[in-house]
């Protein structure tokens, strides 16, 4: 049971779903993963070793598989487990965590579970209950790199620099090609004053991965230490190659070059590192200020949400999330056209964000009427986002909306495997399998009870005929 | 050459604040929960010598609470004022003094800045702050208004300092968050309000900063904010907190230095024509030697490796290290791997700070005190009470740690401000350490050491009065040291403006050149050691 490298998907808070309405999601930064400064930056993370490498699509059918498989066997621990990686690899991290509790409470002894769910738990920065899952796994499963390697990388964030590089030195012995092990060595003997042997750890990890940034910043970093400017330099010349934005990066480039003595250059590297740093702590303050509008927002001052977004845009015009989010809160507030202009907005702004595909998709299904338009969003997202089950949901409605109902119906199906309780997606796909016989069916009846089992509310919106039906 | 401790075994150190009566100090910062990072940062402590007896007293700056501020009727917590009764006894003057600061006090520095021999006080506080001009007769008024430096909201580090050597001291104020209680998002409610998964209080990240402020010294008791016309110019409105003058690239001239936290220093370059720029990221000190913005708060200035130019010592946040920066021809360079200070600074959150000679071989020693932000760090895996530490100087450039029962650290507090100064004017250096919401430490220098010492008070004549930014250098036993006088450093802190030289065996001073802040600069020689030297501008030391 491995999982894929996660993408850092942004934390997505849906408003309550509407009857038959649009339903706009609120994007909470993803941020930095912690509230204070670390010595590894969180994209330093040694993360999840790379297991099977899948595309979401495969995961989503993976998922569709091992729920069929738990509703199979509901008392099994490794169904409930597979169920949670699938989750997690979609990105559904809440879902994942409680399918791997009750995987754990079934089993406590599943490796993979305990893994699964620690990385879960490293993600979210709780290291501590993390460790006491990877030292489980180890204990039962000592032949696991992937749980040293965690365990290693958890002990590093925690201050125990002897302890991880026990693990990661596991790590290695088990996985001779882990990079990850090779870089984690490094790290540890950076923090303990061994350069030399860092040098040699961070070479070690690029042989096996070549291109591989945090291996070159990390070389770059012992360079550094040993004053070595010149192979710094180049480290770092390489680096921001692939990462051109990178503050440090660029200071540290620049610190290489004056110790060089090319002092022009070097002040042209600090006044870009300069430039990108303020950049860095303007877009840190609209988030903040995007945060303060999720609060407001979540405690229905609405106009106050606004306000907060709108501060947000004024701290850097750049950060797209808070377009999306005035939108929405826009939306709430009838202001229809506005909330659409900063929809577009936002995907003009960042047109990889998911989620404002999705409410603009929306926005343009039910104020403009706009199906073809709004369908080209929704699929925007779901590209984006493939486990992104409102969007999923959304483009069935569309779908169905303009009578393309085989289209529809895997949508509404790859909504409610994700998260089956989505009570819209339970509704919409009764009714859709209503529609296409033109009667209740067993299975229609079934998905519209299970539907209103979730929600009642959303009686209102099913027909007369068919809730009459469904009450014999 | 390994350097061995001169200091005798046993605890260096031995906490007397409950016999010196200074436990009559409880520090009080917000609620035990501290929801909101107001109530975290915690204070400062001032050693000067207030009422011009020739002992260091003691200033000790207080919180407040939310409950308080809203509520005038509440009992009032204020700064207190201890005077050095010079049996190793204290005595609190607080009311009868005048200094009485009710306001959420954080950081303090003292100086005279009217020139008139008595040493002022000047107190940032989270809402106006307060400039306590001295009397000369035990007592002080509270002049911030007139003086017009009253700032606003969230001050934190402040320092005196002569920048265009008038004679007069200039005042830089740093400046945290842009604070409104009821614009605060609370703990947990999204990223920035979590430690390792535990809700706690936001911020900085993601809050609005405040400039910070830098005042000229009009020389009529008023002063006239000039950040924009000195090019002090704090635009992206940085979270300031420790704020040190010192002069890092030996042009005589006083530059400033201002830790912010999580994000870039600031190093303001005095151009010596009345203007500063900011060099932080080309002289090295900006960051971390990999790039990083620290979350930086307090400072340590010193020339720990005695090789002529100014060090500093950065304190940072756990889970990081704090920043050694060596100074070599003004450029910085993070050595903190190589100084062996990485791994030891790694779990501790890091507050105030001081590069100080404890055992007199003429050697800087490094003293650190932590304390947590977030009580909640016990649930983390961290802790909020930590002990503080002492760093033995190798002589190499290295230090290492000196264990608790050795430093005789053994306590654990939530510590944050400390300074530093000899409460028995005996040439062995005390530390007082403010710790949040509960009594202080008082530090005193416990060990035998057979180290000799000189210290050295300057008096200004046609340079500010206490002399506060002058570059003293002493040769003695065959090596030089040098150090200047601060009236501000560590974190929020300002320590005694007499300077210490620990000079090991040498029974004579062969040298000693002062550069005075005016840039004006004499030598003396032949100086015994052993003893405090007072050397009046211009004249022969007495």
């Amino acid at each position: 049971m491995k999982s894929p490298r996660r993408s850092g998907k942004q934390l997505t808070i849906r408003c309550a779903p509407h009857v038959g309405l649009v339903i706009v999601a609120l994007v909470l930064v993803s941020a930095v993963i912690h509230a204070q400064m670390t010595a590894i930056p969180p994209d330093q993370l040694l993360t999840i070793p790379a297991g099977e490498s899948k595309t979401a699509q495969q995961w989503l059918s993976e998922l569709s598989g091992d729920r069929q498989a738990l509703a199979a066997y509901p008392d099994s621990a490794k169904a409930h487990g597979l169920v949670g990686r699938d989750l997690h690899a979609l990105g559904e991290t809440d879902a994942a965590s409680q399918m791997l509790d009750r995987a754990l409470e079934l089993d406590p002894h599943l490796t993979d579970a305990l893994v699964e769910k620690g990385s879960i738990l490293a993600g979210r920065s709780e290291w501590i209950p993390a460790i006491d899952l990877f030292r489980r796994a180890v204990a039962i499963s000592p032949r696991d790199a992937s749980a040293h390697l965690w365990l290693g990388d958890m002990l590093l964030r925690t201050g125990d620099f002897d302890g991880a590089f026990d693990e990661f030195k596991v790590a290695l012995s088990l996985e001779p090609k882990s990079f990850r092990a090779c870089q984690g060595m490094g790290l540890v003997h950076l923090q303990q004053g061994n350069f030399s042997a860092a040098i040699d750890d961070f070479h070690q990890a690029l042989a096996i991965k070549a291109n591989y940034l945090d291996g070159e910043r990390g070389l770059a970093h012992a360079f550094a230490s040993a004053h070595n400017w010149p192979e710094v330099k180049e480290c770092l010349i390489r680096v921001l190659e692939a990462d051109p934005d990178s503050p440090s990066d660029t200071d540290a480039l620049g610190t290489a070059l004056a110790r060089m003595g090319n002092k022009a250059d070097a002040e042209k590297q600090f006044a870009r590192a300069r430039e990108l740093s303020n950049n860095e702590l303007l877009l840190l303050r609209a988030k903040g200020d995007n945060n303060w509008g999720v609060t407001l927002r979540r405690e229905n001052k609405k106009e106050e949400a606004a306000a907060a977004f709108r501060r947000a845009l004024e701290d850097d015009s750049h950060f797209c999330e808070a377009h999306d989010n005035l939108g929405g809160v826009l939306w709430m507030l009838k202001d229809v056209a506005a909330a659409m202009s900063e929809f577009q907005a936002a995907v003009r702004c960042d047109p990889s964000l998911a989620s404002a595909h999705n409410n603009l998709g929306t926005a343009l299904l039910y104020f403009e009427h706009n199906q073809d338009g709004a369908i080209a969003q929704f699929h925007a997202a779901l590209i984006l986002q493939p486990g992104f089950a409102m969007a999923h949901l959304n483009l069935g409605k569309a779908l169905a909306s303009r009578q393309d109902l085989t289209e529809a119906e895997p949508e509404f199906r790859s909504a409610i495997i994700i998260d089956p309780n989505l009570a819209a997606a339970h509704v919409g796909l009764g009714l859709l399998l209503a529609m296409k016989k033109n009667d209740l069916s067993a299975e229609a009846k079934e998905e519209l009870l299970r539907g209103l089992r979730l929600d009642p509310a959303l009686r209102e919106i099913i027909p007369q005929s068919y809730r009459a039906q469904l009450s014999r | 050459m390994l350097g061995q401790p001169v200091l005798a075994p046993g605890p260096w150190f031995i906490d007397t604040a409950h016999k010196a009566g200074l436990d009559a100090f409880r520090d009080v910062c917000g609620n035990s929960a501290k929801d909101y990072l107001v109530e975290t940062l915690g204070s400062g402590v001032a050693l000067f010598d207030y009422n011009n007896d020739g002992l260091v007293d003691v200033l000790l700056v207080n919180g407040s609470s939310f409950e308080a501020l809203a509520n005038p009727s509440l009992p009032r917590t204020c700064s207190r004022l201890f005077r050095n009764n010079g049996d190793g006894t204290f005595i609190d003057v607080t009311k009868e003094s005048g200094l009485v600061n009710e306001g959420w006090g954080v950081g303090v520095t003292v100086g005279d800045y009217d020139n008139d021999g008595n040493r002022d006080v000047f107190i940032t506080n989270f809402g106006s702050n307060a400039l306590f001009h001295n009397n000369g007769n035990g007592t002080f008024t509270n002049v911030t208004k007139e003086a017009g430096l009253e700032g606003g909201n969230w001050s934190t580090g402040c320092a005196w300092g002569d920048y265009d050597r008038d004679g007069r001291l200039d005042l830089y104020v740093a400046r945290y968050v842009d604070f409104e209680k009821g614009q605060m998002p609370t703990p947990g409610t999204n990223t920035y309000c979590n430690y390792r998964g535990v809700p706690v209080a936001c911020g900085p990240r993601g809050l609005p900063g405040l400039a910070d402020l830098f005042y000229h010294n009009e020389g009529n008791g008023k002063f006239r904010e000039v950040s924009m016309d000195t090019g002090v110019r704090d635009t992206i409105r940085g979270y300031g907190l420790g704020v040190v003058w010192l002069d890092f690239d030996n042009d005589g001239w006083p530059d400033i230095f201002v830790a912010n936290d999580s994000m870039q220093n600031y190093l303001w370059r005095n151009k010596r024509n009345g203007t500063f720029e900011e060099v932080a990221m080309e002289a090295g000190c900006a960051l971390s030697g990999d790039g990083r913005a620290q979350s930086n708060m307090g400072i340590a200035v010193g020339d720990y490796d005695n090789d002529g130019w100014l060090d500093l010592m950065v304190t940072h946040f756990s889970e990081d290290y704090s920043t050694l920066y060596h100074n070599k021809g003004g450029q910085f360079d993070d050595v903190t791997y190589q100084a062996g200070l990485g791994t030891v600074s790694f779990k501790h959150l890091a507050w105030g700070t001081g590069f100080v000679d404890f055992d007199n071989d003429g050697w800087k020693e490094l003293f650190i005190a932590n304390g947590h932000i977030y009580p909640q760090a016990d649930q983390a895996g961290n802790s909020y009470f930590q002990q503080n530490q002492l760093f033995r100087n190798l002589r190499d450039g290295r230090f290492s740690l000196i264990s608790p029962e050795e430093s005789g650290f053994t306590k654990a507090r939530s510590s944050r401000g400390a300074a530093f100064g000899s409460l028995r004017g005996n040439g062995r250096i005390d530390i007082v350490v403010n710790n949040i919401d509960t009594e202080p430490f008082l530090y005193e220098l416990a060990g035998t050491t057979s180290g000799r010492w000189v210290g050295i008070r300057l008096v200004g004549v046609t340079c500010n009065r206490d002399a506060i930014g002058a570059r003293v250098s002493i040769t003695a036993g065959g090596r030089t040291q040098i150090d200047e006088v601060r009236s501000a450093d560590s974190f929020v802190s300002s320590s005694d403006v007499r300077l210490h030289f620990g000079v090991a065996d040498a029974q004579l001073i062969e040298k000693v050149e002062i550069r005075w802040p005016d840039g004006s600069v004499e030598q003396h020689d032949g100086l015994a050691t052993n003893r405090e030297y007072v050397i009046r501008q211009g004249e022969k030391p007495r």
